[in-house]
């Protein structure tokens, strides 16, 4: 259970994805403690069918709401609901199909930045449009760690 | 739920929830029960295209069946040869995940005026100052590469992970 083996499994099963969220501000230097992944989907109906197929490997269930209810991974799911905020055997996931203030996986891609770890490359959201999709959420806890990513972005060497 | 969480638990903009609330005479409470009545309401609005005071009703009738899960038929003509299949199962599979979503991630900005940006570095940099953002740790962990960021925040992730689960 950890973001390595979650990065590994979507790239071993050749999801298209781009991470936001906090992990993406983790890679640019962001200090903040964050506990699951968040990633941008391509939303193609073999990428998603890749990826529930993979969610549903890992026995993915919506997070904070209590078990056993009814639940399909499949690729019907995403398109009744395109954002999902799931558990996993292997640890937290958040996947969208949107990103406030960014807007869809080729929006996402083209400002993203590939990096490597984990011994894996992936792309990550850059860093404006990571400040830019804070911003739009507009939640409490977005809004608190703006002051820290626009430091990270002065910080940046030009 | 606040009602922007509601609308997301029902798939729904807001928009649609609060005109939803006055055609059907309803004052929401924002509960969960309410979130998978008017989100079966929606869907059967939406996609079966019934007028919002019938799709109450098929809903009532759906929510209020024996079964919970599997298919449900309600909504059956007078004479029995016209009817609507709820896929429940479905529907509660759906139903949770927008749930899940709605509590996890909350819902939309609100409204109001948006907060100035910082326009130049040193603004930037004395506003995170101000705020209680650690410049130099921030300084630090930019001298580490974005494998050895990323290392340490899965280790750190573990750790919650790890506290979160003890009894």
């Amino acid at each position: 259970m950890s973001f390595a083996t979650i990065l590994s499994g979507l790239r071993e099963n050749d999801v298209k994805f781009v991470v936001v969220g906090g992990l993406a501000g983790t890679a640019h230097g962001s200090r903040r403690v964050t506990d699951d992944v968040d990633i941008c989907y391509e939303t193609s109906s073999a990428n998603t069918e890749r990826l529930a197929a993979t969610l549903s490997k890992w026995n993915a269930y919506p997070r904070g709401i209590e078990p056993d209810l009814p639940f399909f991974m499949d690729a019907r799911q995403f398109r009744a609901t395109p954002i999902m905020t799931l558990t996993t055997r292997e640890g937290f996931i958040d996947v969208l199909d949107v990103v406030k203030g960014v807007g869809g996986y080729t929006d996402c891609h083209r400002r993203s930045t590939e990096v490597e770890a984990f011994d894996l490359r992936f792309r990550v959201l850059d860093l404006p449009a990571l400040i830019d999709a804070k911003r739009a959420t507009g939640r409490p806890k977005d809004i608190d760690q703006l002051p820290e990513l626009e430091a990270l972005l002065a910080l940046r060497p030009a | 739920m606040t009602r922007s969480q509601f609308a997301t638990a029902v798939m729904a903009p807001e928009k649609w929830v609060e005109n939803a609330a006055r055609l059907l005479n309803r004052k929401f409470r924002y509960t969960r029960e309410e979130s998978v009545w008017l989100g079966l309401v929606r869907e059967l609005n939406l996609e079966v295209g019934l007028p919002l005071s019938r799709a109450a009703e098929v809903a009532d009738e759906a929510l209020g069946s024996v079964r919970e899960e599997g298919d449900v038929v309600v909504g059956q003509s007078e004479g029995s040869s016209a009817a609507i299949v709820i896929d429940m199962s479905r529907f509660r599979s759906s139903h949770g995940a927008a749930l899940s979503a709605a509590l996890t991630l909350g819902g939309a900005r609100r409204r109001g005026r948006r907060r100035v940006q910082a326009r130049r570095k040193t603004a930037a940099l004395d506003k995170a100052s101000r705020y209680g953002v650690d410049l130099d740790l921030l300084r630090e962990g930019l001298k580490l590469t974005v494998a050895e960021r990323m290392q340490r925040a899965d280790e750190n992730a573990q750790f919650v992970r790890a506290m979160r689960t003890r009894k």
